[in-house]
């Protein structure tokens, strides 16, 4: 008996030392570490010598071998197209600049999740699209890699899309991590509603500008319609900003700027009049009727509602198009309605943006084919819309339209989403859309009013511990009181109380300090 | 003969260490290499520096853990339903298994244990959905049917924090007790059947016999069970505590435990070293727990213990 013991110590105690040679020389591998010669780190070196001396030798074979690289992006399902468009890309770009793209999509949902994953396990990713807070984690995990003096040697296309007035909201810090898409580059907030059940409560849509004509409309409805919910909240978090003008989240909610940010004086947004007055207006809405318990609590989004005819309108953000876009996926014409002036901050604008990664073996490459997207109309049509002839056909007023028997059901490539990729306003537009689409989209973000913040955002590893505290806080909060399903008076100050214990008054300091060099700097005030 | 025998037992064993390899292999890669992954609990990660290449963090990563208030409650939270779960369980478990054992046609025997395992394989998130289908408030079956009938309000069950524990643990007693019978059940048939004959030669009732026999005979099993929960009492089915409640705020007091708010906490920051931190206070208080549990048996019943 005691041998085995002993026996079966020797065994672990050398079990234990594979094991710890095994992971040092893991991480030996890293492209930090050089001189790694071992089996596991063969992968990364070779990566490192990839990168340091590209593009010549990366292929060894003959010639200008293509490069691959992978463009990751969301997508809700995978359109069955999908291979065959990137094959058509992959043939004009290898073509242009020598490179073959493949494609990676995943849900929205489970986007960072895996995209994370793979980042840390190393697998390869070339350039990313990447949305909002989830931006700033990656960028302080790391994984981003500084575009500036990439955009200056490969990207002048894409300068001359945007212009450094919106691309520098990809700035963190002083570095430029994510470069925004064209598209909407501002948010208006109102109400997506039902047309023909507005039509046939005699609902006149352009009397409809205020929450408070809203609620009339919603009064009605209730009335007249019974099974109809008159309102539809937003399932999200930030549902704030859908709800209070002038409102800049500066990322994460967590200490916000009231009124455009005219005094750049970050505030606790849920200790604020302006919070406690929207969590009164949708309270009553609750009691009255309007919202209802089940939509919330069900997870159900807007368009379920509608497509059954159970929703007269929802909480959206809106932009030039949106409801002829709506209406096309939701099969019924809808309408919408802005009940607040356009405004534009750094959140919304680094709310789609293109990344590309820390440890891509082909960052130049990477630039060049961000540089197509933003100025070449060919690739940008293809991403947006598919292949010509396949997926749409241009018809004689120069629109687009699905080519003779397809629909939006049986179309290969129907991800509709221009906004994802590069520079929409170069891509066709799709038959009855506006045809001066873009050039209306690009006037309502000139004239969108910016916040005074514009063009800052924070850094927020410093206060890593609080966010995750006060992140708790706020989800066990926000969405009853946005959604009247609690009483802000007695809710409200219990919110704050816990917001505070959770160290949200750090969060806020830390934000401020950012914001007054960031404002020193730029001369702002 | 101790001396003596070494290299003979040593070869005579070969075969049963050889048998043994693989599953040691497993083990290694698979339990044990990843523990040098606990080193990032204590990093700063930054993934251009590497896990190695990190700047320490100290504690900092497990601070936010107990930052608020809410460490009570989800520590509190994440006990006491697992408490709960072990005594529902067992006693469900055992209950069902004995009942099985003493049905004598076969084919009503196997599609009870297919029905009580049923729910096992269902997922959380469907269940959710059937849990939502009785207590949704306007169209739940419980709202429209049920309560008018007895002459009740309907009741708001998503945002009335207080009907989730007994909810909770009527839910999780519904999925996973048909899978846990099973293993007390081939325990059960494991009692020799001549005890319980002899048992009622003698004029035994069934009560008698299943509190003098069958539980005594079974008793290692349960511990090893119970032990084996106990273990996992600072992790909580993910599924039950989010999907189930719908991720309604209202009720976090009562249906937040520690996966869940590692998981809302971090969301947004997709923290590894953070998480990390939480999933090594999980485990490092199971251990202890185990620990102190095995020591208790052990003083009791020193022949149930598991070492």
């Amino acid at each position: 008996m005691k041998r085995t013991w002993k026996w079966a110590g020797r065994m672990l105690a050398l079990c234990l030392a594979a094991a710890l040679l095994c992971s040092i020389s893991a991480c030996g591998g890293k492209p930090q570490e050089s001189g790694a010669v071992d089996s596991g780190g063969s992968a990364s070196s070779k990566r490192e010598e990839a990168s340091a001396s590209q593009p010549e030798e990366t292929q060894g074979g003959g010639g200008e071998e293509p490069v691959e690289l992978v463009m990751s992006f969301w997508a809700s399902t995978e359109p069955a197209g999908l291979n065959q468009v990137f094959e058509a890309l992959s043939e004009y770009t290898k073509e242009k600049i020598g490179v073959t793209v493949k494609p990676f999509t995943v849900n929205m949902s489970n986007y960072p999740q895996q995209i994370n994953l793979m980042l840390s396990s190393g697998e390869q990713i070339d350039l990313m699209c990447c949305y909002y807070q989830w931006f700033q984690s990656l960028y302080s995990k790391g994984h981003l890699k500084e575009l500036e003096s990439l955009v200056e040697s490969e990207g002048q296309g894409i300068v001359d899309a945007i212009g450094w007035d919106f691309l520098n909201a990809g700035r963190i810090g002083t570095g430029l991590y994510g470069l925004t898409t064209n598209r909407d580059l501002a948010k208006e907030y109102g109400f997506l509603i039902d047309k023909e059940m507005a039509q046939r409560n005699n609902i006149d849509l352009d009397s409809l500008h205020s929450f408070s004509d809203m609620e009339a409309a919603f009064e009605v409805i209730k009335a007249n319609e019974p099974g109809v919910t008159p309102v539809i909240g937003t399932e999200a978090t930030y549902a704030a900003e859908y709800l209070i003008p002038g409102a800049d989240l500066l990322t994460d909610g967590l200490g916000a700027l009231l009124d455009y940010g005219e005094d750049l004086n970050v505030v606790n947004l849920y200790a604020s009049d302006a919070y406690m007055e929207m969590a009164k207006m949708t309270r009553s809405w609750f009691e009255k009727g309007y919202i209802s318990e089940d939509v919330v609590t069900s997870g159900e989004n807007a368009r379920s509602y509608f497509k059954a005819g159970t929703a007269f309108s929802a909480l959206s953000t809106l932009k030039p198009g949106y409801a002829f876009k709506e209406s096309k996926s939701i099969g019924k014409e809808m309408a919408q309605v802005g009940v607040m002036a356009p405004t534009t901050n750094t959140t919304v604008v680094q709310s789609i943006q293109w990344t590309v990664p820390e440890n891509t073996d082909y960052p130049e490459k990477a630039m060049q084919l961000l540089n197509l997207m933003y100025s070449d109309e060919t690739v940008m049509n293809l991403l947006a819309w598919g292949i010509e002839g396949e997926h749409y056909e241009v018809l004689e007023s120069g629109l687009i339209d699905y080519p003779e028997g397809v629909t939006g059901e049986t179309s290969g490539y129907n991800l509709n989403a221009g906004w994802m990729f590069g520079n929409q306003f170069i891509s066709h537009v799709w038959n009855g859309d506006s045809p001066t689409i873009w050039e209306e989209t690009d006037t309502f973000n000139r004239e969108a009013k910016k916040s005074n913040a514009f063009g800052f955002s924070y850094d927020s590893s410093n206060v890593k511990t609080e966010l995750a505290a006060c992140s708790n806080v706020v989800s066990e909060y926000a969405v009853s009181l946005t959604s009247g399903l609690v009483d802000p008076e007695t809710a409200i100050p219990e919110f704050v109380k816990k917001l505070e214990t959770a160290g949200i008054d750090k969060i806020i300091a830390e934000k401020q300090s950012q914001l007054d060099a960031w404002a020193a700097e730029n001369g702002k005030k | 003969m101790r001396s003596r025998s070494k290299p003979r037992k040593l070869k005579r064993f070969i075969p049963l260490y050889l048998m043994m390899a693989p599953s040691l292999l497993y083990l290694v890669i698979n339990n044990y290499l990843p523990m040098f992954g606990l080193v990032i609990a204590f990093k700063n990660v930054n993934f251009k520096k590497g896990i190695l290449g990190s700047d320490w963090a100290g504690l900092e990563n497990f601070k936010y853990l107990f930052a608020t208030q809410d460490a009570w409650v989800i520590t509190r939270n994440t006990l006491l339903y697992n408490i709960a779960f072990i005594f529902v369980h067992t006693f469900l478990a055992i209950c069902l298994a004995v009942i099985l054992s003493e049905l004598t046609a076969k084919r009503s025997k196997r599609i009870y244990q297919s029905v009580t395992l049923l729910p096992y394989l269902i997922s959380m998130v469907i269940i959710s959905y059937l849990v939502n289908a009785f207590l949704s408030s306007d169209t739940g079956f419980l709202n429209n049917s049920v309560l008018p009938l007895l002459g009740m309000e309907p009741v708001s069950w998503y945002t009335d924090p207080g009907k989730w524990p007994a909810i909770l643990v009527i839910v999780d007693a519904w999925k996973n007790v048909g899978y846990l019978s099973i293993i007390y059940y081939s325990a059960v048939l494991g009692v020799d059947r001549e005890y319980l004959e002899c048992a009622a030669l003698e004029g035994a009732t069934k009560m008698q016999q299943i509190r003098k026999i069958i539980l005594p005979l079974i008793s290692p099993v349960i511990t090893i069970m119970v032990l084996l929960a106990i273990g996992k009492i600072f992790y909580s089915d993910f599924g039950l505590f989010y999907q189930v409640p719908m991720d309604s705020g209202p009720l976090y007091s009562t249906t937040n435990v520690i996966s869940t708010y590692v998981y809302r906490g971090l969301m947004q920051l997709g923290d590894i070293g953070m998480s990390s931190a939480a999933g090594l206070y999980q485990s490092a208080v199971g251990f202890v727990l185990v620990l102190i549990s095995n020591l208790i048996v052990r003083k009791l019943e020193p022949e149930n213990a598991l070492f």
